[in-house]
């Protein structure tokens, strides 16, 4: 059965000025809303390890109580996931991100992450480092 | 098996629909087998999601059995169009995509609503608009086409000018620290990642010459063709050209978050199918 089908220029003029609206309201906005799709524009990403009898090894991501999905961390977020009763490890490492690059040392006993900035432009020693060293 | 009228436009309905099912098989099937890690390893339940905070045990839970529900959806949508009988195959399909939105309404209540959930919830509702508006006597394809093209071209233009606008993303960094995050995380054990490159070859290929400049190549090349796939979304370019180009792109995208990303992948590319059919601007 054949039907009624709208008229395409009506529908076009709205449809383009609804368009430019919610593209200059999705590139302005938090790149975390709905319909703001910003992902990979950014990243922040955490190479942490833990040394143990000489060795050096990733941790991964339960170690530090994050969720099996939680591939996005900046030290913001790290220490928050710390905020823990249960033991974390002793464990280093870097932070690479587009909004900075910092080494990072966390001390069970004293339950204190250190944070120190990776100058501008040191960040791909420092990554390469990480990454020869692990097993 | 023919929802709608035949055709091309019934391909695309088709294929858009098992794009939408399993986009939803895979991310509930993520969904359980995370639920396994996190019972292994945090027995009370209360795992640091960055950007959302501690989860809360009844919540995970609900999240979990409306996971489970989801699955069993997405093997209904799947089965549909093979198993129901002529005559019920478009309502029986409507109706499943109708449960589909409901879900993930649900689910982004449960969960913080991210790009993938928005996405598929883009792809469900333009399915339900192009199989329910024939119910009613008014033809589906131009309605459906219209909306999923102007979903599609806001989607890919967002992010195309995101990138643009990212000194971090258009210098290939963004690439380079995900495949490089990649290889150490599949080091550490971590199912999400492909085992190679190793960290210490990845360590190699960043100290090299060439690595870094063909990732930042490959960046401004998948910011610029995400504006392409925007602007031939809204029918600047013909469609197989929109679906020629969104595929390889987005294959491309699954080499830096092999397994978490397919569920976007599936659902973007059904939204195009969709798009192409009737987009805005013909």
């Amino acid at each position: 059965m054949t039907g009624w089908a709208p008229d395409v220029s009506a529908l076009s003029v709205g449809g383009i000025a609804l368009l430019v609206f919610s593209v200059v309201w999705g590139v302005r906005t938090d790149p975390q809303k709905p319909f703001a799709w910003g992902m990979y524009s950014g990243s922040a990403k955490g190479f942490l390890y833990s040394t143990v009898e000489n060795r050096t090894i990733p941790l991964p991501l339960e170690k530090f109580h994050v969720s099996p999905d939680g591939h996005f961390l900046d030290p913001v977020e790290l220490r928050r996931a710390l905020c823990v009763p249960s033991p974390v490890p002793a464990f280093d490492g870097v932070i690479i991100g587009s909004k900075g690059n910092w080494r990072v040392a966390y001390d069970p006993e004293s339950r204190r992450l250190r944070v120190a900035q990776i100058a501008h432009g040191a960040e791909i020693p420092a990554l390469t480092c990480v990454l020869r060293k692990v097993e | 098996m023919s929802l709608t009228d035949g055709g091309a436009g019934a391909t695309a309905t088709t294929t858009a629909l098992y794009c939408l099912a399993l986009a939803l098989a895979w991310r509930t099937s993520l969904t359980l087998l995370d639920s396994r890690t996190i019972r292994l390893h945090h027995p009370d339940l209360r795992v640091y999601r960055p950007g959302a905070g501690w989860t809360h045990p009844g919540r995970l839970r609900s999240r979990w059995a409306l996971a489970r529900l989801g699955l069993l959806l997405a093997v209904a949508m799947a089965l549909a169009p093979v198993i129901v009988p002529a005559p019920w195959t478009q309502n029986t399909t409507l109706a499943l995509c109708c449960a589909c939105v409901a879900w993930l309404v649900r689910d982004g209540a449960l969960d913080t609503a991210r790009y993938t959930s928005v996405c598929m919830t883009l792809l469900a509702s333009v399915l339900v608009l192009r199989l329910g508006l024939p119910l009613v006597g008014v033809a589906g394809t131009v309605p459906a086409g219209a909306a999923a093209s102007l979903g599609a071209a806001q989607l890919y233009l967002v992010a195309g000018i995101r990138k643009l606008g990212s000194p971090h993303f258009m210098s290939g960094r963004v690439l380079a620290d995900n495949i490089a995050y990649g290889a150490y995380q599949a080091r550490a054990g971590s199912p999400d990642f492909f085992r190679v490159p190793s960290p210490q070859v990845m360590a190699g290929l960043l100290e090299g010459p060439w690595f870094l400049p063909l990732l930042r190549a490959a960046a401004i090349g998948a910011a610029l063709v995400e504006l392409t796939l925007g602007l031939g979304a809204l029918g600047l370019l013909p469609g197989v050209v929109v679906v020629g180009l969104a595929v390889p792109t987005h294959l491309a995208f699954l080499a830096v978050s092999p397994r978490r990303i397919v569920p976007f992948t599936v659902a973007s590319v059904g939204l195009l199918l969709i798009a192409v059919q009737a987009p805005v601007l013909r």
